[in-house]
């Protein structure tokens, strides 16, 4: 039995981010319900593929654009096609991504109803300045307001997304932020600080001198205090931005930085299937038309070279702070890892970057913090 | 007129056309040549005679070009008129002034814009060192602001030609362009030279053929030379049988033989470029002539870097592609030299920092190689304690302080004509690279020619971008090389994370050493970016630090962001992370960026 993961992508918000470059694009009534026909038919011819005496899937995560921003009906018909169509397996992890401006009772119930047991909201932050600052539709009360109303509903595993080093946000700000966050007890937290992507409205606005990003000392001093302060309240800090109570690791994520395979249906989704990697076009419209005349919205493939795909292993497994395994690593490339880096390996020990112990090669706090560094010695 | 047989020299005229750069030399050469049907305006590719894409770009001439041109004249007599093209650039005065000996009069194109220039004077002077008919031509009179006029009262004042003697011209539109070629017919004398007498001619050129040898171009003086014949370089002595000679139409077209006062090529399965020597005279070796033509010298390189391979695998191509350059241009030099810092690589010669830079760029462009070149260096003449006098062109070679006596540098008289506005601030530059002011003489009322001596070495560092931006363009400079003098020079050293990286080391004056210490570390410190650890910047003369700066650690670069199933662009935005230091030189354990090495040329 194969273990095949699958990402659904919603490319719908209500309105885009500043700061987001990735593949969304504003709500339209028409549009998405045309989308949803290319998703429900892109489903289905996978789930051709996926014979459930061959394949399971144990992790399937909705997510965007903002999912929770279709309607309760389309919410709930995609994911009964996935029930019906994709091998799931009986505990799989299901999450979805949800706006805090963007959900109701009815449906938090649908998606419970529809077998959802992970929500992931994107927060942000608990200032409504910065909220405003960063484009977001919600306020802090909103995102309170939906989060209780989730907890009553009985969903047990949430995880909260958080943006740090903002323009001028001080330490103490964080901080403060950090332990209401807490306060909130919820399962899992992803912390990331504010990165200035390409074409993005928040770019523009930097380089029109609008404001002015956080130094990197005190950038730094966020990403310190967040380890120190959630590992002092029981998380575990497994990934380089993400931090779980014990055991609610996020599995689907898990997949990704252990490198193994996962497909990504919906417009831009990247899939990661039989030693390639393959992309659908990024085009709402196009990949409607595709799907309509039953061809394949994937736009461009590359087939990983085994040189490749174990940088690709390296570069992915050591955000893990528990690395990656040596045993591991010999097993799936039938090479020996400190054989086949044995330079990378011997500059970066000497410049205390990475530690190896238990079978097991993985970050420094010092390579934590230049992990690109780190990464770059594994690829071409 | 026939092809087979030579023209007699009444009907023969050799001109140049001499200029300031951008004053529409090429322009002219081409029209002349379209006038003349020497070429079809469809044949020609604009600009014909500058034929190296890099010419074509920069707007310059790097090697000189010819073309005979056919030319019925209102007499009713067919003339060949031979053009030679010369270089037009303050490196090449030498090759311009065998250039201007090959012919007996010369087209001086001023822009009837800008007026005289520096680079006008320069090559006027030279040609009048020749004793060439001048015939002043006023360019681009078309232009609305053209003042004929005005160019042609400074002819008057500063030159001493009859204005009216200037021909009011566009070669952009056609102007005057008949009117140019019965000018060169009637006011410049036919050659002179002794038919019967041994054969002497003057080598102005030479270039590589892949199939015929080198390729030399000579202007016949006495005798006449033929497929055939045995001849000889007076001054290499080589000895070669001629296999072919032949006139420029511009393109290559074997003839029977050339005679005297033409121009014109011979082949001879010639290997090297070096046996022929622009400026030396061919003579036939079964009949040689006794004396040789005046003027020859050997060229020799000027300025000096080191050029190495960003990849070290790179070297061998980068020696070949050196060697191929060579056959082209004998003026280039190369050896190899070891850098503890950059590995191996080649010192390198040229005549000066255009011919410096035309190289680089061939290199990379035309062999597609990536090259870090250090900042350039002149001849340094070191006097030690012993009285044993030896030369330098790499400051790394430097002896110990204790056994050197004296140091000296080599001095040019340079020449700036600017608008007097801008005169107290190019005095301010010449003043601070310890120019010494020789002369301000005013040329109208509005420009003025400065005359300063200055170190050559101060000439390489920046000092032609800083004579253009202080001057808004509006400044023109030449120079010529004036000789040796002792100045009190010192070896400045770099070192970066405590280790001396030699190939960043230079001689500065004593005086100017703490300030071009300082500056060049603070400028390492904008370029060498940050490290995983706190880098050192020290500057020292001897043992002494005279400036020091720290490149702080780089502490964060992680890229959080998760990017979901996307690992492609994650992988690509490190690669790309990664591509950058591949273009760096490691030295110790910190990357160095390219530019740093030429930080030098950066400072004031």
């Amino acid at each position: 039995m194969k273990n095949i993961s699958v990402y659904l992508h919603i490319p719908f918000c209500q309105r885009k981010c500043f700061y987001c470059a990735f593949n969304s694009f504003p709500w339209q009534e028409g549009l998405a319900e045309e989308f949803l026909q290319g998703l429900k038919n892109e489903i289905k011819d996978w789930g051709k593929e996926l014979s459930p005496f061959l394949f399971q899937v144990p992790t399937l995560f909705l997510g965007g654009g903002t999912p929770t921003c279709l309607s309760s009906r389309q919410l709930e018909e995609i994911l009964e096609l996935c029930q019906q169509y994709l091998p799931l397996s009986p505990e799989a992890e299901i999450s979805v991504e949800a706006n805090p401006g963007t959900v109701d009772k009815e449906k938090l119930l649908v998606l419970q109803q529809g077998g959802v047991n992970r929500l992931s909201f994107g927060v942000q932050s608990l200032n409504n300045e910065f909220l405003r600052f960063l484009g977001r539709i919600h306020t802090k009360e909103e995102f309170l307001a939906n989060y209780y109303l989730a907890r009553d509903l009985g969903f047990n595993n949430i995880n909260l997304d958080f943006i740090f080093a903002l323009p001028n946000q001080s330490l103490a700000q964080w901080q403060a932020t950090l332990q209401e966050v807490v306060d909130l007890n919820p399962e899992h937290l992803s912390t990331y600080n504010l990165l200035l992507e390409e074409g993005t409205p928040l770019t523009q606005s930097f380089q029109r001198g609008e404001f002015s990003q956080a130094e990197e000392d005190l950038d730094l001093a966020m990403y310190e205090e967040t380890i120190s302060f959630l590992t002092a309240q029981g998380f575990n800090h497994y990934e380089i931005s993400n931090f779980a109570k014990p055991g609610r690791e996020c599995r689907h994520n898990l997949v990704y930085w252990r490198n193994q395979e996962y497909l990504g249906l919906g417009p831009g989704a990247h899939s990661f299937f039989s030693g390639t990697r393959f992309f659908n076009c990024l085009s709402v419209e196009e990949y409607v038309e595709k799907l309509k005349l039953k061809q394949s919205p994937v736009v461009e493939k590359e087939t990983i070279p085994l040189q490749l795909e174990m940088g690709e292993t390296m570069m992915q497994g050591l955000r893990l702070r528990e690395g990656i395994s040596l045993a591991d690593f010999q097993q799936r490339f039938g090479l020996s890892l400190e054989e086949v880096y044995s330079e990378q390996l011997a500059k970066l020990k000497n410049l205390r970057l990475i530690v190896l112990e238990d079978g097991r090669i993985s970050l420094t706090r010092q390579g934590l913090y230049l992990a690109n560094n780190v990464f770059q010695e594994f690829l071409l | 007129m026939s092809l087979k047989g030579s023209v007699s020299p009444e009907r023969i005229r050799n001109f140049s056309i001499i200029a300031h750069i951008d004053h529409g030399k090429s322009t002219l050469a081409d029209r002349l040549l379209e006038q003349t049907g020497a070429l079809t305006a469809r044949e020609m590719d604009e600009q014909v005679l500058d034929n190296m894409d890099l010419e074509r770009e920069r707007g310059i001439t790097i090697k000189a070009q010819s073309a005979r041109l056919p030319y019925k004249a209102k007499d009713g007599t067919e003339y060949a008129l031979n053009l030679i093209d010369t270089p037009g650039h303050v490196d090449f005065t030498y090759e311009v002034s065998r250039s201007l000996a090959a012919c007996e009069g010369a087209l001086l194109v001023v822009d009837a814009s800008q007026g005289i220039e520096a680079q006008t004077l320069a090559n006027l002077y030279l040609a009048l060192e020749h004793n060439l008919e001048i015939i002043p031509v006023i360019n681009k009179i078309d232009l609305p602001s053209a003042e004929p006029e005005r160019v042609k009262k400074e002819l008057e004042d500063v030159i001493g030609l009859d204005g009216d003697d200037a021909i009011l011209a566009s070669a952009k539109t056609g102007i005057g362009i008949e009117e140019i070629l019965e000018a060169i017919v009637q006011r410049i004398p036919s050659p002179q030279g002794e038919k019967e007498a041994p054969l002497r001619a003057l080598i102005y050129d030479s270039h590589f053929d892949p199939y015929k040898g080198v390729i030399v171009y000579l202007r016949i003086i006495d005798g006449s030379i033929k497929p055939g014949m045995t001849v000889r370089m007076m001054a290499t002595e080589a000895e070669v049988e001629v296999t072919e000679v032949g006139i420029f139409r511009p393109t290559m077209t074997p003839v029977d033989r050339l005679g005297v006062g033409e121009v014109g090529y011979f082949a001879a399965s010639i290997k090297n470029v070096g046996d022929t020597q622009v400026g030396d005279t061919v003579t036939d070796a079964d009949n040689p002539a006794l004396i040789p033509l005046s003027g020859y010298r050997q060229v020799t390189p000027m300025v000096f870097c080191g050029l190495y391979p960003i990849d070290s695998n790179e070297y061998d191509a980068l020696r070949d592609a050196l060697a191929k350059l060579k056959l082209n241009d004998a003026s280039l030099t190369y050896e190899p030299e070891t850098s503890a810092a950059l590995g191996f690589g080649f010192r390198c010669g040229f005549l000066g920092l255009l011919h410096m830079d035309v190289m680089q760029e061939r290199l990379e462009r035309e062999y597609n190689l990536s090259l870090l070149a250090t900042a350039p260096s002149v001849i340094y003449r070191v006097i030690k304690t012993n009285k044993e006098m030896i030369e330098i062109d790499n400051p790394a070679d430097l002896p110990p302080t204790t056994e050197i006596q004296a140091i000296q540098e080599p001095f040019v008289k340079a020449t700036i004509i600017v608008p007097n506005t801008y005169v107290g601030t190019l005095m301010d530059l010449c003043q601070d690279r310890r120019g010494i002011f020789k002369n301000m003489e005013y040329l109208d009322e509005n420009r003025v020619m400065l005359t300063y001596h200055l170190p050559l070495g101060e000439i390489l560092l920046d000092f032609f971008d800083q004579l253009k931006s202080r001057s808004r363009g509006y400044a023109s400079f030449d120079y010529e090389l004036s000789g040796y003098e002792e100045s009190d020079l010192v070896k400045l050293d770099i070192m970066v994370n405590a280790e001396a990286v030699d190939a960043l080391s230079f001689i500065v004056h004593k005086d100017k050493a703490y300030s071009r210490g300082r500056q060049l570390v603070e400028k390492l410190k904008e370029i060498i970016p940050r490290q995983m650890f706190e880098v050192p910047l020290q500057a020292a003369i001897g043992n002494k630090i005279i400036a020091r700066e720290t490149i702080k650690a780089m502490r964060k670069n992680v890229l959080q962001k998760c990017y979901g199933g996307d690992i492609t662009r994650k992988r690509k935005l490190l690669e790309k992370q990664k591509e950058g230091k591949k273009r760096m030189k490691q030295i110790g354990s910190v990357e160095i960026p390219q530019e740093a090495f030429l930080a030098l040329l950066e400072i004031e």
